[in-house]
């Protein structure tokens, strides 16, 4: 989660950064799938966010500057460690990542030279920023 | 219940106005009374053959020698048409001489105007497509279908019954009128209508309409949506119980409309299908909710059928907890894969997002409930969501809309990730794959072991919500929801249109002989022997049933004619009111439950024929 999250805040190229969001959307969806539906309750929030962070996460891969994946890299998919076992907790750690990552996103939209890379960047943002709100975010 | 039009508010009030009519008969004695009962019941007549002919649709066309092949049921509809359109042909094209004087004729008219605006309505589920009536609505299937198709025709034939009591006792036989000739051809048309509605009556004694059936004809609304609502928080448990029906209906109309969309169509998109997914997740926990509250309630209850009910709603609140999984089951799987069209929801995954939004204002404590609120916040208390056990109804039938609703999104869901699946509009993304790095293109089509499964799960939230609508349904039932209505609905539905055959049309000889083609044209299938046209027409070789049927039609109001003489000779002073109590067509208003307005009853003026008094045979 804090790799994640330092990822997105010191990514220097539009390539990392966009990896980073792909990354960081991918984890989402796997955490609001693990967590929605538990024994502690359930979290309507995170229903909602599992289907916005897979909108998201097809805006980052229609990026043409979007790297191809590294061979052996693993993605932060299913398996990952929750920030915190609560539901409560993993809901305010997805938060916080969101708020990052629609900032982000948002910031590298406004420079990216590409018509497509700043379409999915806009896209992931707008998408992040939704996520960031159901999960009770203030404004990123 | 919702406020919307049915079907029943038309037929009830031109019932109304036929018994308000009897009342106003035996008046007529001016030439300008018989001009304008003229035409005001050449206009009844028209709206009548207007159903008819709608019921007779689907198997008018067939040749002449072929109508003997017709149940009873189908042959009743296209004895009802052909008998009004002969009412209608004995009344000519009388001139409109504007807005009639006469009680009588403005009560025909009114009659008239009401099952015109019924048919209207009915006529809102079909569009035209090159001479072919398309459906437009789910409810087109249920107009179809042989319980509303049965109903219907019960209705009209009946209707047929009144009219012609009406009219014939309102135009005096015993002294001259203004108009003779006026007045033989309004008795003629009267003798067509009394036909038209004995058509269904061999149909009917075979097997009679039931309650439940006419129930359903009544419930039938227009195809125009009810208009989307908006919580602004202050809504109490009635008017969510209310908002929460007329969403659930705008959700079903829209989500039947998309199951519909061709595989290449723009409207299927990955992010309805999500947006959808999570609505029926949301939708259904609070569903879970809702039972479990009204379960809990029922417990506080000491009334002797409380218990079975408790017990019946908590089962349902368990097949509402597995609909929760199965559908969160559907939404992570449609996480993994992607379409051709994205970041797009249709109207349907829209308004799935309301219904959730409305079930959970129900279902939780706080009127302002959103679904970012976390998993700690309070459900709505069950002494405060059903306060008097007259209230749970009200909420079953919320609640039954509601899994209607989402077992339509659910269906609605599946068949178009089957669609796109043929159609090669399913993909992953490149990254996900374990090759991932050393394919070109961000998506690739979906490897049918993804497909098959996503399948799978998206099939399993569909019968998992049919199991938690079966459930209401049989709650709604038990407590006498007005929702039950839809539980018929689905089954006239899926029964399909009526039979039209008494036999398969394979097993017809395909060169059909004489012999045979005589053997089919028995027109009468009570098996009443021959009258003097009828045998006359036969010997003289005439095999049409359509010839053969007019001839027993000839007959049968000869009959009429020598039987009513008799009558009079016995009482010439018979009076309208007479008349229309000795039709069935007038008998006292029976009270007809109306669930689908959410009223206790409504008036409905006639009974089925079998049940009434026994005709004089015409």
């Amino acid at each position: 989660m804090e790799r994640m999250t330092a990822a997105l805040e010191s990514a220097g190229s539009l390539a990392a950064l966009l990896d980073a969001a792909w990354e960081a959307f991918e984890f989402i969806i796997s955490e609001s799938g693990d967590y929605a539906d538990t024994d502690e309750g359930f979290c309507t929030a995170l229903v909602y966010v599992l289907a916005a962070a897979a909108d998201g996460r097809d805006a980052i891969i229609t990026a043409p500057s979007l790297p191809a994946r590294r061979p052996g890299k693993r993605s932060a998919g299913p398996g990952h460690p929750g920030p915190d076992g609560s539901v409560l907790g993993v809901a305010a750690a997805l938060a916080a990542l969101s708020g990052v990552l629609a900032a982000r996103l948002a910031s590298a939209a406004g420079s990216a030279s590409d018509r497509r890379d700043r379409a999915a960047c806009l896209i992931g943002a707008q998408y992040a920023r939704e996520i960031h709100a159901l999960l009770g975010g203030a404004e990123p | 219940m919702t406020g919307r039009p049915v079907l029943g508010d038309f037929l009830a009030a031109a019932n109304r106005h036929l018994e308000r009519a009897a009342t106003q008969s035996g008046t007529s004695a001016s030439g300008r009374d018989a001009e304008e009962m003229t035409v005001s019941l050449r206009r009844l007549i028209t709206a009548l053959a207007g159903y008819a002919s709608d019921l007779a649709r689907s198997f008018g066309v067939l040749p002449d020698r072929d109508l003997g092949l017709l149940n009873s049921h189908a042959r009743a509809a296209v004895q009802a048409r052909d008998a009004l359109s002969g009412a209608a042909a004995c009344l000519g094209s009388p001139e409109v001489t504007g807005q009639p004087v006469s009680g009588l004729a403005r009560r025909l008219d009114a009659a008239a105007v009401s099952l015109i605006t019924g048919r209207d309505l009915l006529q809102t589920h079909f569009a035209s497509d090159q001479g072919w009536r398309r459906a437009r609505s789910g409810w087109a299937l249920v107009i179809t279908s042989q319980p509303v198709s049965r109903a219907l025709l019960a209705e009209i034939t009946s209707l047929s019954r009144q009219a012609a009591a009406v009219v014939a006792g309102a135009v005096p036989e015993d002294r001259p009128w203004p108009a003779a000739e006026q007045g033989r051809r309004l008795h003629l048309a009267c003798q067509w209508l009394a036909l038209a509605g004995a058509s269904d009556q061999p149909a009917c004694q075979q097997d009679p309409v039931s309650g439940t059936e006419r129930d359903l004809l009544y419930a039938i609304p227009g195809s125009a949506l009810p208009r989307r609502r908006v919580p602004d928080g202050s809504e109490l448990v009635p008017e969510l119980c209310a908002a929460v029906i007329t969403t659930s209906e705008r959700v079903s109309h829209l989500a039947w409309a998309a199951a519909g969309e061709p595989p290449g169509s723009p409207a299927i998109s990955v992010t309805s299908w999500r947006r959808i997914a999570s609505a029926g997740t949301a939708t259904s926990h609070h569903c879970n909710l809702l039972l479990a509250a009204l379960a809990a309630r029922a417990g506080q209850h000491r009334r002797g059928d409380a218990r079975a009910i408790g017990e019946a709603l908590e089962r349902a609140a368990a097949d509402a907890r597995r609909s929760r999984a199965s559908w969160l089951r559907a939404g992570l799987a449609l996480s993994q894969v992607t379409t051709d069209v994205r970041w797009r929801a249709s109207p349907a995954a829209a308004e799935a997002t309301d219904l959730a939004l409305w079930t959970g204002r129900l279902a939780y404590a706080s009127p302002g409930w959103v679904p970012s609120r976390g998993p700690d916040h309070p459900a709505r208390l069950p002494e405060n969501l059903a306060p008097a056990r007259a209230d749970v109804p009200g909420l079953v039938a919320a609640l039954h809309y509601t899994a209607e609703a989402l077992e339509r999104l659910a269906v609605s869901n599946q068949q178009q990730v089957r669609a796109a699946a043929r159609a090669g509009r399913v993909f992953v993304p490149a990254r996900s794959l374990p090759d991932g790095s050393a394919t070109l293109g961000q998506f690739v089509p979906a490897p049918a072991d993804h497909t098959v499964s996503l399948l799978a799960v998206c099939r399993r939230a569909t019968k998992a919500s049919t199991r938690t609508v079966s459930a209401v349904a049989g709650i709604a039932a038990d407590v006498r929801a007005p929702s039950r209505v839809l539980a018929t609905a689905k089954v006239a539905a899926c029964a399909g249109p009526p039979p039209v055959f008494s036999r398969p049309a394979a097993a017809v000889p395909a060169a059909a002989g004489p012999a045979a083609e005589q053997d089919q044209a028995a027109p009468d299938p009570a098996g009443a022997p021959a009258g003097p046209v009828e045998a006359r027409a036969r010997a003289l070789g005439v095999t049409s049933p359509r010839l053969l049927w007019r001839a027993t039609g000839v007959d049968r109001l000869a009959q009429q004619v020598i039987a009513d003489a008799a009558g009079s000779r016995r009482s010439p002073a018979r009076s309208a009111a007479s008349t229309a109590r000795r039709s069935p067509g007038a008998t006292p208003a029976r009270r007809v439950s109306a669930p689908g307005r959410g009223r206790a009853s409504m008036t409905q003026g006639r009974a089925h024929p079998a049940q009434q008094e026994p005709e004089a045979e015409p």
